[in-house]
């Protein structure tokens, strides 16, 4: 087995919480959500402080990948993100889904997958997360992207976070150093994807859970989403995770007819279709 | 439209010179084996005339021009001959042969329908028949004379009724596809329109904002020339206003489409068509080879197209796309060979490919449950739309991909079955009809030129027998045709035998008149060879019966078989026009909507860019270019991109927010040290974009300061109400005061969102610095308009949250948009 599928599975006996496709691995307590307020402003020098905050760093290393169609954007990026991130080593950068599993070949092993979500080929940006995530490879979205539907459907596919392209790159690393560490990234942005979409529906969210969906979306920090909801900060912090597990439980990535079959096939709900019967090639 | 026209018009002007061609030379034949008197050089003057004028009618049919006035002179030519007959009573050889002059006035009805309209068809069938019958009356009494002057009659009337069902069943077409083809444009410019939005926005995203982020940024050389490159290729992006080269007028379809090269259309990756199901082989050739490019393979196009065009539904054409890429992917990764083969054939309403490599291949028999890419994807994919693949290979022999794919039958326009339909021609049958009776009362009239009255029935009989088995036997069921064909000439040699003197000419004949309705079905309902196969048979047996008989009289079968080969080719040119017609028009009108459809997208996204261009500025846009230039930028310059960038960002993301107003106060907030963001969406944008529905972009803001740009002319909202314009504003309104009260190093995030139970948006500021001030609540409080906003706020020590709702009562536009949120989002993969 591989490292990944034992942490899965260690974590999964832990909290209960193995889902499939679902790369989000819960701890079965909450890390630390993405507080944007103690990451603004802060300077590299810093930040290396603040990192220690977030709590035991499992790997020294951090293997990251950029998925992004224009080169420039990505040098910049990565070469921000080193001063950030001194344990990212040699990160991978690529223009298209396609082109990354390319690169990566059969079986690498990534910590982040930073992806753009909207992309040169065109692609479906659903799909390109569903794609890195049933490889294994846990999604932080990076965009501009300001429709609600698609990032809804990204999240949906099992994108672990958002990080909008104006922000501060140092709340880009900060993300995706929770995100390599197994939690999701939650913000207001995710926060405001996941209130009231309507192609995913979750039936049994609590309305305590909603509200502190609702407030969290506004940009409140935790604290006065808590102070509103007349709750502890970990309370809420609570409610905003159970919403996320259910929706996660209520989002299967599968996003097109064709991988439900293919998910049916491999489920066994369908029988595998036969191969037709030819001779063999010279 | 025009199309539809000239394909049918052309078929029939085609047909109706070959009728006048037949008639001519069965005129000329007629007087050269049994002459009529006329007077010196009348006939010779009159076949002059009649050539020349027939030659004319060619170069007109070869000029394609409009109005038929050639053949509209030939018919009054023509027509003319009868009287001249009439009028001259000349004498032919013998009383029931036709003579040449009423051989050429039969030309008349047969070509009038065409060039004079049905009407006028109908009317000179009637004029023409009167001047036949007048012309033999006093040779052959009033009876015969009529009833031979019947046949004329029907025939002429059967021409311009078949003539009229074709152009109604052209027109019918005509505007079905027009009709379809609107549509498939609009849903085309829509699809267009939000793809090129979407598209043209995250160019700017990326481009314009990235290369303005870098370049504010750039502490480096390097980092210069990135900034300069993505501002060099945002500004390539831009299109001038009022930009594609004019298509012009549409009517020269392969010209026009070569303009719009099959690469700028399949750029978005959909088969030509759309939902149209289109699957061109180059469509396929041309996607499959850039996907071969991008993974590094050289692809060999093998793949044999009919020259038809296959026609599948989309969602088949994606799936064989779909699967043929998966299995070149599987090459480039598995085979370590870097080329590939496409194989296969295109035809009508199937596709087969294969792609073979001659890699390692791998055991097939061995793998089954375990390779997703390798057999799931790609089987599954076709399986899902009812076709087949399969992967075949053997270790070191590589390996092939077979993909067979079957379209369902097809239907609507595409249906390349024939638009005429058999119930269109049940006049035509009881025109027929009419005529048999007329032939079989001639025969009967005749009688006593016939060796035996009990043979004479039994052919009448089978005659009926044989235009019953043509008429109503199934199409598939071929041998009705042998039998149809192979008993006309039995008939016709039966008969021949059973007259008392072969060599008379007249309506002893009768048989031959009563096979030209049957050949006539026969030429509808088989394929063409049958009919002229019939014609030839009857010839053969009536030549046969007067070989049998006692000679075979060559003026006989001058004198009957112009007529059989005359009603052949009659037929056979109206079919063919309505076949040819009917294909023709698919091909080309889905060639002619294809390129409207292409056309359409192309516009929109043209619009789109243009549009997005102008608003962007000029400002933004010389700044770009000072990027590209690589130039070097100081500390303001710097700051003035970080300012561009955030204001350029606010206008996209925020569109509908950012007045004015909001703009200017956004700037002073920023430039005190407020963090900002500035979130907004029209309720339909989310849903729009997915669905078919005329999309609505992210609306271009009007003039925007220090951005200035002319005032974009926005995207237009469906059908906003007055009320939501005021609600915004009120938003507005309540967002500047926040802006005015937010203390430095605070962040500001608003959001327009209007959502389930009257919420429109909220505004959050956090930030100590903020809360601290005491007129905070006053400032927000007042900015409020109490009529139509409901707003909760809320303060506590860190932040500050305004909360903004819809009055109850407030008007039902705002209630519509909102009610709009409760559909489901189309999932835009099914």
């Amino acid at each position: 087995m591989s490292t990944r599928e034992m942490t899965r599975a260690a974590d999964s006996a832990t909290s209960g919480d193995a889902e499939r496709g679902d790369c989000v691995i819960s701890r079965g307590r909450l890390g630390v959500h993405g507080d944007l307020t103690a990451y603004q402003g802060l300077s590299a020098a810093q930040f290396g402080t603040s990192a220690a905050r977030v709590g035991d760093m499992a790997t020294s290393t951090l293997q990251l990948a950029v998925v992004d169609d224009h080169p420039a954007i990505l040098r910049g990026v990565l070469a921000g993100l080193q001063e950030f991130l001194p344990q990212l080593t040699s990160p991978l950068s690529a223009a298209t889904v396609s082109d990354l599993f390319a690169a990566l070949g059969g079986t690498g092993f990534l910590d982040v997958v930073v992806l753009d979500v909207q992309l040169a080929d065109d692609s479906d940006p659903a799909s390109n997360v569903a794609r890195l995530v049933d490889a294994g490879l846990p999604v932080l979205l990076y965009t501009q992207e300001g429709r609600r539907s698609v990032i809804s459907r990204c999240f949906k596919a099992g994108a672990s976070g958002i990080v909008s392209k104006s922000e501060e790159l140092a709340t880009l690393a900060a993300a995706i150093l929770q995100i390599s560490q197994g939690q999701a990234f939650l913000n207001a942005e995710w926060a405001a994807a996941l209130e009231d979409a309507e192609d995913w529906p979750v039936p049994d969210l609590a309305p305590r859970e909603a509200e502190a969906l609702r407030l969290y979306a506004t940009g409140l920090p935790m604290k006065s989403v808590a102070r509103r909801m007349q709750v502890a900060e970990d309370t809420a912090k609570e409610y905003l995770d159970r919403a996320r597990q259910k929706y996660a439980k209520a989002g299967r990535p599968a996003y097109s007819k064709v991988d439900l079959y293919i998910r049916a096939v491999e489920d066994g709900y369908l029988p595998a279709p036969q191969d037709a019967t030819q001779p063999p090639l010279p | 439209m025009i199309l539809t026209r000239s394909s049918l018009y052309r078929g029939l002007h085609w047909g109706a010179c070959a009728i006048l061609v037949m008639l001519w030379l069965g005129a000329a034949g007629q007087q050269a084996f049994s002459p009529t008197a006329y007077p010196g050089v009348t006939l010779p003057v009159v076949m002059a005339t009649g050539a020349a004028i027939i030659l004319w009618c060619l170069v007109d049919a070869i000029r394609t021009a409009e109005q038929p006035w050639a053949l509209r002179v030939a018919v009054v030519f023509t027509f003319g001959c009868g009287v001249v007959q009439w009028w001259g009573a000349y004498p032919p050889s013998a009383p029931t042969v036709l003579p040449p002059l009423l051989i050429l006035a039969s030309a008349s009805y047969g070509v009038a329908g065409f060039a004079l309209g049905p009407i006028g068809g109908v009317v000179v069938s009637v004029l023409a028949a009167g001047t036949i019958f007048l012309a033999r009356r006093d040779l052959l009494g009033t009876t015969e004379s009529a009833l031979t002057a019947l046949p004329h009659l029907t025939t002429g009337c059967l021409a311009a009724l078949a003539i009229a069902i074709m152009a109604r069943t052209a027109t019918k077409v005509e505007t079905a596809l027009g009709q379809v083809w609107e549509e498939r444009e609009t849903q085309a410019r829509a699809r267009s329109l939000s793809a090129a939005s979407v598209r043209w926005d995250s160019l700017i995203h990326d481009k314009v904002l990235g290369a303005l982020r870098l370049a504010a940024r750039a502490r480096t050389p390097a980092d210069r020339a990135g900034a300069a490159e993505l501002a060099a290729d945002a500004i390539s992006s831009f299109r001038v206003v009022g930009s594609p080269a004019s298509l012009g007028d549409l009517s020269d379809a392969p010209a026009m489409l070569a303009l719009v090269t099959d690469d700028r259309l399949a750029e978005d990756g959909q088969p030509w068509g759309g939902d149209l199901g289109w699957a061109a082989p180059a469509w396929f050739e041309g996607q499959l080879r850039r996907h071969a490019l991008r993974l590094g393979l050289h692809l060999h196009w093998e793949v044999q197209a009919d020259g038809s065009t296959a026609i599948l539904p989309s969602s088949q054409a994606r799936a064989v796309m779909d699967a043929a890429v998966e299995a070149l992917s599987n090459v480039a990764r598995h085979s370590g060979v870097d080329s590939a083969t496409a194989s296969g054939a295109f035809e009508a309403g199937r596709i087969t490919l294969r792609i073979t490599d001659s890699g390692r291949g791998f055991d097939s028999a061995q793998v089954g449950a375990g390779r997703a890419g390798v057999s799931r994807g790609i089987v599954a994919r076709v399986a899902i739309v009812g076709g087949t693949a399969s992967v075949r290979s053997r270790p070191g022999h590589g390996t092939t991909v077979t993909i067979d794919v079957h379209a369902p039958s097809p239907r609507g326009p595409f249906a390349t079955t024939q638009t005429w339909n058999p119930l269109d021609f049940v006049a035509i049958f009881a025109i027929a009809a009419v005529a048999l009776i007329d032939y079989a009362a001639l025969a009967l009239v005749h009688a006593d030129g016939a060796r035996s009255l009990p043979v004479l029935g039994a052919c009448l009989v089978f005659a009926y027998l044989l235009g019953t088995v043509a008429t109503f036997t199934p199409r598939r069921f071929a041998p009705a045709a042998y039998a149809a064909g192979l008993g006309c000439g039995v008939l016709a040699f039966v008969s021949t035998v059973n007259l008392v003197d072969p060599g008379q000419i007249g309506w002893h004949y009768w048989f031959v008149g009563i096979t030209n309705p049957t050949i006539a079905v026969l030429m509808f309902r088989f394929p063409s060879r049958w009919a002229l196969a019939t014609v030839a048979s009857v010839v053969t047996g009536i030549a046969l019966g007067q070989a049998v008989s006692g000679g075979v009289h060559v003026g006989v079968l001058v004198d009957t078989s112009p007529q059989l080969i005359a009603f052949a080719m009659a037929s056979w040119g109206i079919r063919t026009a309505l076949d040819g017609a009917t294909a023709y028009l698919n091909t080309a009108a889905a060639g002619l909507g294809r390129l409207r459809v292409a056309t359409a997208a192309l516009e929109e996204a043209d619009r789109v860019a243009a549009e997005r261009t102008r608003s962007l500025g000029s400002r933004v846009e010389a700044m770009l270019r000072r990027i590209a230039a690589a130039e070097e930028l100081d500390a303001s310059d710097a700051a003035r991109c970080l300012v561009l960038e955030a204001a350029t960002r606010d206008r996209l993301v925020a569109g509908p927010l950012v007045s004015p107003a909001v703009a200017a106060a956004v700037q002073v907030c920023r430039a005190r040290g407020t963090t900002v963001v500035l979130t907004a969406e029209s309720p339909s944008a989310g849903l729009a974009s997915e669905a078919a529905a005329p999309a609505v972009g992210p609306a271009g803001a009007p003039v925007v300061e220090p951005v200035a740009a002319p005032a974009a002319a926005p995207v237009a909202e469906p059908a906003a109400a007055p009320v939501a314009e005021e609600v915004l504003e009120s938003f507005r309104r309540v967002l500047v005061a926040a802006l005015q009260v937010a203390g430095p190093q605070a962040r500001v995030l608003a959001r327009w969102r209007p959502g389930r139970d009257r919420r429109l948006g909220s505004i959050s500021i956090v930030g100590s610095s903020t809360v601290d001030r005491p007129e905070v609540r006053e400032v927000l409080q007042g900015a409020i308009d109490g009529h139509l906003l409901d707003v909760d706020l809320s303060i506590d020590e860190e932040s500050v949250l305004v909360d903004v709702r819809l009055r109850t009562g407030v008007a039902a536009g705002m209630g519509a948009r909102t009610a709009t949120l409760g559909h489901v989002a189309e999932d835009s993969t099914n």
